[in-house]
């Protein structure tokens, strides 16, 4: 597995990165808020 | 009435026994017989310095009250580098006619061996802490003197564990032990003398049993071959030269140990308490170092310098924001980081507080990227765009779980065919890091390989 890290996510792309990892068979470790209203997601992938 | 004179003083000698016996037991048992323990209030003035003084075994604790005693600053200092063992030893013997008591103790010391980079940490360490307690430095400089004491540890015991570590020998020293005896010289050479006496009869009863059985085995003794012969009575006078030798043997080993004894009297040790006073010295022992690698050694030990930076600044805000020092100005120093930043914020403490704040929100976010990449994580930073819209749009997450699944195989499948060997990780660096003329790359070879016309018309740009 692989770790993704993405900051400075906005808000309606948020859903995207977590269904995309999701579908591609990876895992949500965590998404954390940041103070701009923005967050940061981290995320597993295989290295596939 | 003789009979109750020799009673009484027998007696009186056990009494002289027993003291003897109990004054030197609580010596033996006193630990303090040979260290240093010292507790003053020190309370400098102007015009008096005081100095508190311990031996190396010992450590101290330096208790500073503050806030009119209701907190302390204290300073302990790291474990002896040193350590000795005490040895004590108590005889006594006597009857009536008279009686021996004897005393001695034997110190022997040693240093504990320690790597110069772990004997240099403690002192540092140990330092900082004096200098803050002692009011030297704020609790500010203390925060950025600790954050330079971890890189420092950290930066050198890398070093250390490249370069292979330097460790001093440990130097032991063995006293030569004190004792007291009532054993006399006279004592010790009538000693010698006796058993000097008992040897010469020995060898004298030795030799004459060693001619007598010669003489039996002459012809016409009892051990040789005739009419006189008697076995056993031969046997018996050989047996008797045989004890005649053990005795020889047995006074010759009571002289050596007397002679021993009276040599040790007279030099001031003891035998059975050690040796006189030995020295092992110091020295300095190498661990074994990659000499075969030593430029790559040396290229690494260079990283670890160049790279063993703190962030002063943020420590100083650290500290200044735990407790803003209210003589910050006056305590800073010309030249150095901490005065640059005070003379670049002059616009009041305010300035300072809203410019440590801002410091310390950047340095949290550059900590998570650090920590993530530390971690083998890999950072995507977003980038937005027409393409990254189109590309969003055709992967939106409304869709059902199957039909995302579907599409997001066609766009692996399309990125593979612009770059064979690509990943789940490389297809989502497109997807959410671009660049954009690969995103465009990558929608057309979607729209190839898309046969739901549903689906290709997602990707038309509106």
């Amino acid at each position: 597995m692989q770790t993704i890290v993405i900051p400075n996510v906005k808000q309606d792309r948020l859903d995207h990165y977590m269904a995309w990892a999701t579908v591609l068979g990876g895992k949500i470790v965590s998404v954390a808020n940041e103070d701009d209203g923005e967050f940061t997601v981290v995320i597993l992938v295989t290295g596939t | 009435m003789a009979q109750r004179s020799g009673s009484a003083e027998f007696r009186g000698f056990t009494k002289t026994i027993l003291a003897l016996i109990a004054t030197g037991t609580a010596l033996s048992g006193c630990a303090s017989l040979n260290s240093i323990n010292r507790s003053r209030t020190v309370k400098p003035t102007d015009n008096a310095v005081a100095v508190i003084t311990v031996d190396a075994k010992q450590r101290h604790l330096f208790m500073y009250p503050e806030d009119g005693g209701n907190s302390w600053r204290v300073c302990a200092e790291a474990a002896p580098d040193v350590f000795s063992a005490f040895a004590t030893s108590l005889g006594a013997k006597g009857n009536k006619d008279g009686g021996e008591f004897s005393l001695s103790s034997a110190e022997a010391a040693a240093t504990i061996e320690r790597t110069q980079t772990i004997n240099m940490l403690r002192e540092s360490f140990y330092r900082t802490c004096e200098r803050y307690a002692s009011g030297a430095i704020t609790k500010a400089q203390f925060i950025i003197q600790a954050a330079r004491d971890q890189r420092t540890m950290i930066t050198i015991l890398g070093i250390e564990q490249l370069t292979g570590a330097v460790r001093p020998k440990s130097t032991v020293l063995l006293g030569p032990p004190t004792s007291a005896s009532t054993l006399s010289g006279a004592d010790a050479a009538a000693l010698v003398n006796d058993y000097n006496d008992r040897l010469k009869a020995a060898e004298a009863n030795y030799e004459a049993a060693k001619k007598r059985v010669a003489a039996a085995k002459e012809e016409g003794g009892i051990c040789a071959e005739g009419d006189a012969n008697d076995p056993a009575a031969c046997q018996a006078l050989e047996a008797e030269a045989d004890a005649a030798k053990k005795d020889r043997d047995k006074a010759q080993v009571g002289l050596d140990n007397a002679v021993t004894l009276a040599k040790d009297l007279t030099s001031g040790t003891v035998a059975t308490a050690g040796n006189a006073g030995s020295t092992q010295s110091g020295g300095v022992a190498y661990s074994e170092a990659a000499q075969s690698n030593i430029a790559s050694v040396a290229d690494a030990v260079v990283k670890i310098t160049v790279l063993s930076q703190i962030n002063e600044p943020l420590m100083f805000c650290i500290g200044y924001l735990s407790a803003p020092d209210p003589n910050l100005e006056a305590r800073s120093v010309e030249g150095t980081t901490l005065a640059t930043f005070v003379q670049n914020n002059a616009g009041g403490r305010e300035r300072i507080t809203e410019t440590c704040l801002e410091m310390l929100k950047n340095q949290q976010n550059q900590d998570n990227l650090v920590s993530a990449q530390l971690t083998s994580g890999t950072v995507f930073q977003p980038v937005r765009g027409a393409q990254e819209d189109r590309l969003a749009n055709y992967l939106r997450p409304t869709l059902s779980s199957g039909e995302l699944k579907r599409r997001m195989g066609i766009a692996m499948q399309a990125l593979r065919a612009l770059a064979p060997g690509s990943t789940q990780k490389d297809l989502i660096n497109v997807l959410v890091s671009g660049p954009e003329s690969r995103r465009k790359d990558l929608i057309a070879q979607i729209a190839l390989l898309e046969t739901v016309p549903s689906a290709r018309a997602d990707l038309v740009d509106d």
